[in-house]
């Protein structure tokens, strides 16, 4: 009993001596381990991907860097954590876009996109349109014509309602004009197995699923054809307007201190230019796409801007 | 044929031997401890995986995920609560088996059927893996609705002497379950503009709080009363091989309900065991006795939730699709490895197939072994004296919620559902129709707007789908035949009185 007692005394000591300890600490930032919280479930894409970069990240500051998920409520809970965690570098967050971009719009977050120190973008994938095995369509303007004539008749999948896929394929809609009904999945796992048993005409997916699943894509949403899949043609060479992708990066709470900012930021621009790192999320269908903080805070505010509009509009 | 002398012989390797002895030894032990479930032993272990070589992590990975299954029926069994999700159906029989002093009994029965229901899987692995997948294929979301429905009629027979008390109960379950995100808009529902609410609830915590929190409220609140106390035996018994095999049906049956449940991505174990559950209540010749210790009960539930590993790997392997969260954590680190799981894995890395199905069954052998040697540790642990065993009890529940998602707020779910526990079992409720409805209201709701949506709003379509349409007539005929039956007693009952 009486152990347990000093115990609790030392706990109590220790934690009310961190916040100078913190102070101290400032000068020779890290000195202890960093926390990094994914806001999804172990063995997603994000996590993959957080995984990856704490590797790296563990490796430049010269610290370990443990990985903490936290799922639930499409990545707000965990993005939440994230935001209410103390400003001192010791909790990151490895975030994809979703939670910040589109899930403020629909319903109330306890935190915005003003209340992040943005470090930098770092990964993505590019969208794909898969078809189903039996799909009549060989391109992309063949299945854009077949919907104009039979509105609402064909059905495409994404991971879930507001995810970044769903998002991208309403863009593409709005883009055409036509309309597909949606039918949201609960991640990409039972989605892409119901598009291949047929139960619905398309799936859109980030393109690390189209490599590892084997899926009959007809187009890529981006401005070049990627490297790993030379035959597949993307959305602008078959005349149409919209790119889209799916992306992250890392994330602290708003208000660290200037040189935890500075090292964080060094930090990761060197992860997104380790050969390793590339060639890990290329295993993934991923790949390093690097923004410095301006860069990132700007892609975030438009991002948020664009998919509050189609929200404002999918949801009525 | 070479190739299973090839994967014996890496297996009996002494380093890739004991890593799979040791993980599936703690593995149990993870599985035993409410809330510490299979997720947190894979992902425990995935930092491991990045310096081993394919065969060890492999074995290592599959070690800790049957053996954390396994373990949660020893918790189950031993102190009414699930130590993972997965064995939630196993408490429904095996507590109180425990209650009636054959603690050491249903220890065996569970093994027993953990074992065979794991090596059943294997050998369906083994023979059917590619078949299966695409036959799991032919399960959209009509099929899926119709699945949940057939299971959930399954509260019939657990409600016991009471259905009234057993409906209200699952739909407390429902409802619970509703709370959240819609899983087709994306709104939230009964969130009472609470940020963590609208996030739904966990199931873990919800579990945990529902069944192994009220136990201690329970237990507390019986010893003021003065009760007397139930001791069960401590130790260990495999039932008689006679037992076992009058009860083959069943051993069966679930297996491979299991091992099929398993092949369809997103149901996962749990489900899979409350089918099982359902099924066996529906055809066993002791059906009468199910929810008052019942082996066959505890067969169904454990039989089923082991098959469910080999049957998730189906997909995981032929597909590159995991069937749950454990299997994408393991899918995750099979592609750190550099291996792509995929329809090529067969052709491509057919070694590395080979060794996984041999390994899985010399996982599921171990089990055979470590169950008598873990099962009487755990047993004499909860002989210690009640005011000690439930202090411990109590913080390891609240650090196994917490270590789940690492949400405080989610140990304010497990009080409430505590509370919400005790007061259900003051009330004569069962709590087993609350965890079904929990469990399976998601997938109906989800299933049926999807496959409205598929099915343009014409729910007449459901019926043409062969599959989704036997589902629907099992269930009917499943409903009838209780009502039947129920009506038979009554009468009986009335008659009785009369005369």
């Amino acid at each position: 009993m009486k152990n347990s007692r000093n115990f609790t005394r030392a706990t109590l000591a220790a934690t009310l001596a961190l916040p100078f300890m913190a102070g101290a600490a400032l000068a020779d930032y890290p000195t202890r381990p960093v926390t990094a919280i994914v806001p999804f479930p172990a063995g997603g894409s994000t996590d993959l991907m957080g995984r990856a970069a704490a590797q790296e990240f563990a490796r430049i500051l010269g610290t370990d860097m443990p990985v903490t998920n936290v799922g639930g409520g499409a990545g707000t809970v965990g993005t939440a954590q994230i935001a209410r965690a103390r400003a001192d570098g010791y909790t990151i967050g490895v975030i994809p876009a979703a939670p910040l971009i589109n899930q403020p719009h629909m319903r109330e977050t306890p935190y915005s996109i003003e209340d992040f120190d943005y470090i930098c973008k770092l990964f993505h994938s590019p969208q794909a349109l898969a078809l189903a095995p039996d799909s009549p369509f060989s391109d992309l303007a063949e299945l854009v014509d077949y919907a104009r004539e039979n509105p609402g008749e064909l059905t495409y999948g994404s991971p879930g309602p507001g995810s970044l896929p769903h998002l991208a394929m309403e863009l593409f809609l709005e883009e055409t004009g036509v309309q597909i009904e949606h039918v949201p999945f609960q991640g990409d796992g039972p989605g892409v197995t119901a598009l291949m048993g047929g139960h619905i005409d398309m799936y859109m997916a980030i393109f690390s699923n189209v490599g590892q699943y084997e899926l009959d894509a007809v187009a890529i949403f981006t401005d070049e054809r990627v490297e790993a899949a030379p035959d597949l043609p993307t959305s602008i060479e078959q005349g149409f307007t919209t790119t889209a992708s799916w992306w992250g990066g890392i994330f602290a709470p708003a208000g660290l201190p200037d040189e935890v900012r500075t090292t964080l930021e060094d930090a990761c621009a060197q992860v997104a230019e380790s050969a390793h790192f590339q060639e890990t999320l290329a295993r993934f269908g991923s790949f390093t796409a690097y923004l410095d903080s301006a860069g990132v805070r700007a892609e975030v505010e438009e991002g948020s801007r664009v998919n509050g509009e189609i929200l404002a509009r999918v949801l009525d | 044929m070479d190739g299973f002398l090839l994967a014996l012989s890496k297996l009996s390797d002494p380093g890739v031997f004991l890593l799979m002895l040791g993980g599936t030894a703690a593995g149990v032990l993870i599985g035993a401890m409410p809330g510490l479930g299979s997720v947190l032993a894979i992902t425990l272990a995935l930092p491991l995986t990045f310096v081993l070589a394919p065969e060890p992590s492999v074995a290592l990975l599959l070690g800790l995920y049957a053996g954390s299954v396994y373990g949660g029926s020893l918790s189950a069994i031993l102190i009414n609560t699930p130590g993972t999700p997965q064995a939630a159906a196993t408490v429904f029989d095996g507590y109180p088996m425990m209650q009636k002093g054959q603690g050491d009994l249903a220890l065996g029965w569970a093994t027993t059927a953990s074992v065979i229901g794991g090596l059943i899987s294997v050998l369906v692995l083994i023979v059917a893996a590619p078949t299966l997948a695409r036959f799991g294929l032919r399960f959209g979301p009509m099929e899926y609705f119709a699945l949940g429905l057939f299971a959930l009629t399954c509260v019939v027979s657990v409600s016991q002497e009471n259905l009234a008390k057993g409906l209200i109960a699952c739909v407390l379950g429902l409802l619970v379950a509703t709370m959240g995100q819609d899983p087709l808009t994306g709104d939230v529902r009964l969130h009472f503009s609470s940020f963590d609410l609208m996030a739904g609830i966990a199931l873990v915590p919800f579990l945990v709080g529902l069944f192994a929190l009220s136990e201690v409220l329970w237990r507390v609140a019986e010893r003021n009363a003065g009760k007397i106390e139930i001791h069960g035996r401590t130790g260990f018994r495999f039932p008689p091989l006679r037992d076992i095999l009058s009860r083959w049906r069943v051993f069966g049956k679930s297996a491979m309900i299991g091992t099929w449940i398993g092949t369809l991505p997103g149901i996962g174990a749990t489900a899979s065991s409350m089918v099982s559950y359902a099924e066996a209540k529906r055809s066993s010749p002791n059906a009468a006795n199910f929810g008052k210790g019942e082996p066959d009960g505890v067969i169904a539930a454990e039989s089923a939730n082991n098959a469910v590993t080999g049957g998730a790997l189906v997909p995981t392997l032929s597909l590159g699709i995991p069937g749950d969260p454990i299997t994408a954590v393991m899918l995750g680190a099979l592609i750190i490895q550099g291996i792509t799981p995929g329809p090529r894995l067969f052709v491509d890395n057919a070694d590395l197939m080979t060794f996984i199905f041999v390994a899985l069954f010399f996982v599921n052998l171990a089990l055979l072994v470590l169950g008598p040697l873990l099962g009487p540790i755990f047993a004499r642990a909860v002989r210690a004296p009640e005011p000690v065993l439930l202090g411990v009890i109590l913080v390891l529940l609240a650090i196994g919620t917490f270590t789940v998602n690492y949400n405080a707020f989610d140990l304010k779910v497990m009080l409430v559902a505590g509370i919400g526990g005790f007061l259900l079992r003051y009330g004569g409720f069962p709590l087993a129709p609350v965890v079904i409805g929990f469990v399976l209201g998601p997938m109906i709701e989800l299933s049926l707007r999807q496959g409205m949506v598929i099915a343009r709003g014409d729910f007449l379509v459901f019926f043409r789908q062969p599959i989704a349409l036997t589902l629907f007539i099992a269930s009917a005929a499943f409903l009838l035949w209780s009502g039947w039956r129920f009506w038979n007693d009554w009468r009986r009952a009335a008659k009785g009185k009369n005369a």
